[in-house]
């Protein structure tokens, strides 16, 4: 399963590990996308409680089956 | 693990309605006078709480299958239940339950306020809270106040629920802590706000509730001690009941309390959160809930908006306004900021206040702080993420340890600290914390007294990122530290918590062999059984004995409950044994010692025979046991006390259900017990007592029964650990004692034992022992005469049997009911029923349910006068009592041929029975048996007693002989005192007569005359009624009786007993 989860400001890269080893991508205009490949929703439902944990702020969240559907996957 | 809820019905004070609801989700709403519409539902129902304006009560349909039955209404407080009687359907309206709940509310005084000292029992608390749970954590030094939320908080003793929900860092503890302190100071010891900080570990039902009566203990010491022993019981009751004993306690209260359930977000469990809607839909309005939550929580909060019962703060109002933030900035925070650097400030954090403090802290050592400010601005970095660059670079490298080696723990003092540091100097540790306090550095203290602190959430996660990226291989020490420091302390669940956290499963499954016993003995099988299995395959080879008898206390634990509990049980026991043979099957591991491996298989083979035990009993295939318990022995022999209970309790219930020989049976349970005793499993120790006892009184030794009975009862009331099992054995102990002291004619002492057992096996639900004591009821009520009662028991054994689960006492529903129509004179029904049971072969003879059918079929042959047939069955009977040295079913046979001999004119036999009979009863003081014989018993003794046969009749049979003989006419003169009474009050109300509708006392008053002959003009002039009354209250009597002309309703009057009995109401009647 193919995540893209777009947050508000950048985050430190070491946060990577926290958040089921999503690939941090800092955009410009100050967010941030957590992408790449997660198991199952059960594991998507972890990274969000971790994003709920760290008080960040979600923007948007997309996710499919086949790999370069999701948004920002051709821009890293 | 209680059950589920269902329905309620409770009264709405502001919609001046009553709100039905279904598992906690409303369903439809009565007004007042919406008495047809509650008529329907009730029709189509059979319980339901009720809570109304005048009180609370269960109310539950008991009797008839097919839809009728009679409702009653249950008050259970301070252990003590009260029951009414409610009648049929159409008696049941909205206004009789209000009068009944105020009835029955009035009956049973509150409890007497406990502030004063704890109960003695509450010092056994069941799960340890920390104290540091238990207080609102100590407002930071540097503490905004915040006057316009304190004000809306004002109005939480105006709403049932207060949430506050907001992301982690808004504020929420430190508002309601500094809340807290206003009510603290406002009011002293009398203010009543409880705290309660939730943690991951109270994501289970039973701990969590635990939690919440620790926490309200803090203002109301020793409440909610039943409550704690219904969580933590082996044979816990439905959810509703526990928190129904606990809200009942609560309303008593009758003072203000406040709930402050803070992180409410961490629960996730879905029974917590069906209890918490329970609890909201059903607590008194004198307790007002506040949860703090990051996420809102799975509650009815539409609803409660609607109905202005809920406060809410979210994190717009929660987030600091630009004031609150200059107060922040440049007060507390003391840094020389402009306006515009502080607007700047807010902006970016968008009042987010963990995001201000950070800010203010990255600031602090800054020399141009408008230029950072305006950096600040300009970035686009997460806030957290200045943490690590601009606060914990900083620090000295010791604290950056500390802070790093720290994070594990949810919670600190100087002592775990110190631990798992592993540095030197507690007091060193604790200046480390005080100095972090001081520095604003996240750390939150949790007491007054500076003893526990906790990190703020958001900072931990960030230390503990960093902890993982830095030093990766100290985190399985650390939390092995943390688990070693909480164990020592006896905080078992924190040193799972840790332990589990290492992934190191021969670490976990070590912790768990050193805290399992005191874990099983505190009723929390189920818990150890969840981590044992939690734990990967290598490590159950290695800890096989601590995984099986994790799995057997899971067993036992479950085997006295419903049928479903222990299949789940057994279920899961099944799964295990199959892992264990995957396991074991794997050649790639390494082999055990041989003794091991013998003793492992064994266990295996014991697990399987057991679970065919348990279907046999399931099934009712009974006669599975005896070969079972054959297999069984072998492989328990030698082995510890708890395996060899499996075959024991095989063993025992085929001694229940067939009439083996006890002698064998005692000499094992006495050895086990000798063992139990020795080893000290107490729960061995109580159930083979109990089971003793029981053995003791079948096979004939009452006196050894009884003082068994009152000993161990005695015992029980001493064990330390008792509240997890002694509800079930002081059960069964006082059903053996009704026996006794049945057997012996002393009928009132019997129902007194029955009284306090049916009791609490209603506030408990324990199903098996409801169908017990309504059987040994309904043979004392047939005793005594009380018919009606005899119906009424008989009904509820046929309906409380499925919920029994199967560790109850065979009884046959068919012949108790045959043995009803013998005593109402109905020898039609029971000759039909006797004709239906064919006659059986002696090997047959062995079941307990045949034996005993055979002898009401012999029973049903004496009341049609045929003795000789009565003869016929009687003998194969003695043989197999004999055989199976069951003294009380030997005399009951010899009774009953004493009888036959003399109907028959064989009087010199009947004189030599009688006198063998005497022989045989006298030095136990089997009393009852003859009284049951009737009045040819009463002959032949008395011809005795004139003429003693010499050579059979010793003294001291005698005396028992002249004493019996007292008996009889005592009883006789009973039942006429009895007779006289009810003739001369036939006005006499009545609670119930076996009948769907039962007569009204004028009702019974018009019957009396028309058997009496008279008629209507004589029956109106008695009752200073016009005829015309009494036409139509004749027409209701017929109707209610089923009958159409005065000679069958004479007939129906009294083959019901409606006018001679005494009429005792609904048994267990606390009147």
């Amino acid at each position: 399963m193919y995540v893209s989860i777009r947050i508000k400001g950048h985050l430190d890269p070491s946060w990577q590990q926290w958040l089921a080893e999503l690939q941090i991508v800092h955009e410009q205009h100050g967010t941030s996308l957590l992408i790449g490949v997660l198991k199952d929703q059960a594991a998507l439902f972890a990274v969000l409680k971790r994003i709920d944990q760290l008080s960040l702020t979600l923007l948007s969240l997309e996710r499919s089956d086949h790999e370069g559907q999701v948004q920002g996957e051709t821009s890293v | 693990m209680p059950k589920a809820l269902e329905h309620t019905l409770i009264w709405e004070e502001e919609h001046q309605q009553y709100q039905l609801s279904t598992h906690g989700q409303p369903q439809q709403g009565f007004y007042r006078e919406d008495e047809a519409a509650f008529s329907r539902w009730l029709a189509r129902h059979s319980s339901f709480a009720f809570v109304g304006q005048a009180g609370r009560l269960s109310v539950i349909k008991e009797g008839r299958g097919g839809g009728t039955g009679y409702w009653y209404a249950y008050r259970t407080q301070n252990r003590h239940t009260h029951k009414r009687y409610l009648g049929s359907t159409d008696k049941v309206t909205l206004a009789r339950l209000e009068q009944e709940a105020s009835l029955l509310t009035s009956s049973s005084p509150p409890p007497v306020p406990s502030s004063g000292a704890p109960s003695p029992s509450s010092s056994q608390q069941r799960v340890i809270v920390l104290s540091a749970k238990l207080s609102a954590p100590r407002l930071p030094l540097a503490l905004v106040v915040r006057p316009r939320l304190l004000q809306e908080l004002k109005s939480i003793s105006s709403h049932r629920l207060t949430l506050l929900c907001a992301p982690a860092g808004s504020g929420k503890t430190t508002l309601l802590s500094a809340w807290a302190a206003s009510q603290r100071s406002a009011h002293g010891a009398a203010s009543a706000v409880v705290w309660l900080s939730l943690d991951e570990l109270d994501n289970d039902l039973v701990r969590f509730w635990s939690s919440v009566i620790a926490a309200l203990r803090t203002c109301r010491p020793g409440i909610g001690e039943e409550a704690l022993a219904m969580l933590h019981s082996r044979q816990s009751p439905p959810l509703p009941i526990i928190l129904m004993t606990f809200l009942n306690e609560l309303l008593a209260v009758g003072r203000e309390i406040v709930l402050i359930l803070d992180d409410y977000h961490v629960i996730e469990d879905q029974t917590i959160e069906e209890s918490m809607r329970f609890l909201i839909e059903h607590m008194p309005d004198h307790l007002h809930l506040v949860l703090n939550s990051r996420t809102e929580p799975a509650l009815p909060l539409a609803r409660l908006r609607v109905r202005s019962q809920l406060l809410e703060l979210r994190a717009d109002e929660l987030h600091f306004t630009r004031q609150e933030a200059t107060s922040f900035l440049t007060e507390v925070m003391n840094l020389p900021l402009t306006e515009e650097d502080v607007i700047t400030l807010q902006e970016r954090t968008e009042g987010w206040i963990a995001g201000l403090q950070l800010a203010a802290l990255s600031m602090r050592r800054q020399d141009h702080l408008s230029a950072w400010v305006k950096d600040f601005a300009g970035s686009h970095r997460y806030l957290l993420d200045y943490v690590q660059q601009e606060i914990l670079a900083r620090l000295p490298i010791r604290l950056q340890h500390f802070l790093l080696q720290t994070s594990i723990l949810t919670r600190m003092n100087a002592s775990v600290c110190q631990a798992v540091t592993a540095s030197t100097g507690e007091q060193a540790n604790q200046e480390i914390l005080e100095e972090l306090e001081q520095a604003n550095l996240f750390v939150v203290p949790l007491d007054e007294q500076r003893q526990w602190y906790r990190f703020h959430h958001l900072f931990r996660d960030v230390l503990l990122v960093r902890l993982q990226a830095s030093q990766p291989e100290n985190v399985t020490l650390l939390h092995q530290r943390a688990a070693s420091w909480y164990e020592a302390q006896g905080y078992i669940y924190d040193a799972m918590f840790h332990a589990q956290a290492t992934a190191d499963g021969s670490f976990t499954a070590s912790l768990l062999e050193r805290v399992a016993e005191e874990m099983w003995l505190q009723g929390e099988a189920q818990m150890v059984f969840a981590w044992v299995k939690a734990l990967p395959d290598s490590v159950i080879r290695q800890h096989w004995n601590l995984v099986q008898t994790a799995v057997h206390h899971l067993m036992i634990r479950t085997y006295q409950g419903s049928e479903e509990q222990h299949a789940r049980a057994l279920e899961e026991m099944q799964r295990m044994i199959a892992r264990f043979e995957h396991i074991f099957l794997d050649k790639g591991l390494t082999r055990l010692p041989l003794t091991e491996e013998r003793r492992l298989h064994n266990r295996l083979s014991l697990g399987r025979l057991w679970g065919a035990t348990s279907y046999a009993l399931a099934t009712r295939d009974v006669k599975q046991l005896r070969p079972l318990g054959q297999e069984m022995w072998p492989v328990a022999q030698g082995d510890a006390v708890i395996w060899q209970m499996m075959p024991l309790f095989n063993d025992y219930m085929d001694a229940m259900y067939f009439l083996v020989d006890m002698s064998s049976l005692i000499s094992t349970v006495q050895e086990v017990n000798r063992l139990a005793e020795r080893e000290q499993n107490r729960y061995e120790f109580f159930r083979t007592r109990e089971w003793l006892a029981r053995a003791h009184c079948e096979s004939g030794k009452l006196k050894l029964a009884y003082s068994m009975c009152q000993e161990t009862l005695h015992l029980l009331e001493q064990e330390e650990n008792r509240r997890n099992f002694s509800i079930e054995i002081e059960g069964h102990l006082r059903l053996t004692l009704a026996r006794l002291y049945g057997v012996w004619n002393q009928q009132e002492e019997a129902f007194t034992q029955l009284r306090e057992l049916l009791q609490n096996a209603r506030s408990w639900s324990v199903g098996a022992q409801l169908v017990d004591g309504c059987s040994v009821w309904m043979m004392l009520a047939l005793e005594t005469g009380r018919l009606i009662e005899a119906g009424q028991a008989l009904e509820e054994m046929a309906q409380f049997k499925h919920q029994a689960g199967f560790a109850y006492s065979p009884s046959n529903l068919e012949a108790r009911q045959a043995q009803l129509w013998l005593a109402q004179g109905n020898l039609a029904a029971a000759e039909a029923w006797a004709r239906a049971s064919c006659p059986l072969s002696p090997e047959a003879l062995e079941s307990v349910t045949a034996w005993e059918d055979a002898l009401t079929v012999a029973r049903v042959h004496l009341a049609l006068g045929r003795s000789s047939q009565a003869l016929e069955v009687l003998s194969p009977l003695l043989e197999s009592a004999q055989q199976g040295k069951r003294l009380w079913n030997q005399l009951r046979v010899l009774a009953l041929q004493v009888v036959a001999l003399q109907q028959s004119g064989k009087r010199e036999q009947a004189r030599e029975v009688a006198a063998n009979l005497l022989a045989e009863s006298e030095a136990e003081g089997y009393i009852r048996v003859y009284l049951d014989a009737g009045h040819s018993m009463k002959e032949v003794l008395g011809t005795l007693q004139e003429a003693p046969l010499d050579d059979f009749l010793s003294a001291d049979s005698l005396s028992f002989l002249s004493r019996v003989l007292v008996a009889f006419q005592q009883e006789e003169a009973q039942r006429a005192g009895r007779a006289r009474a009810s003739l001369s009050r036939p006005s006499s109300p009545t609670r119930s007569q076996g009948l769907v509708e039962p007569l009204s006392p004028q009702e019974l008053r018009v019957l009396s005359l028309l058997v009496a002959g008279q008629t209507y003009e004589e029956m109106a002039q008695a009752l200073i009624v016009s005829p015309n009354t009494i036409k139509t209250q004749v027409g209701s009597i017929y109707r209610k009786l089923g009958v159409s002309r005065r000679a069958q309703a004479i007939e129906a009057a009294a083959r019901l007993h409606l006018l001679s009995s005494e009429y005792p109401g609904s048994f267990g009647n606390s009147e």
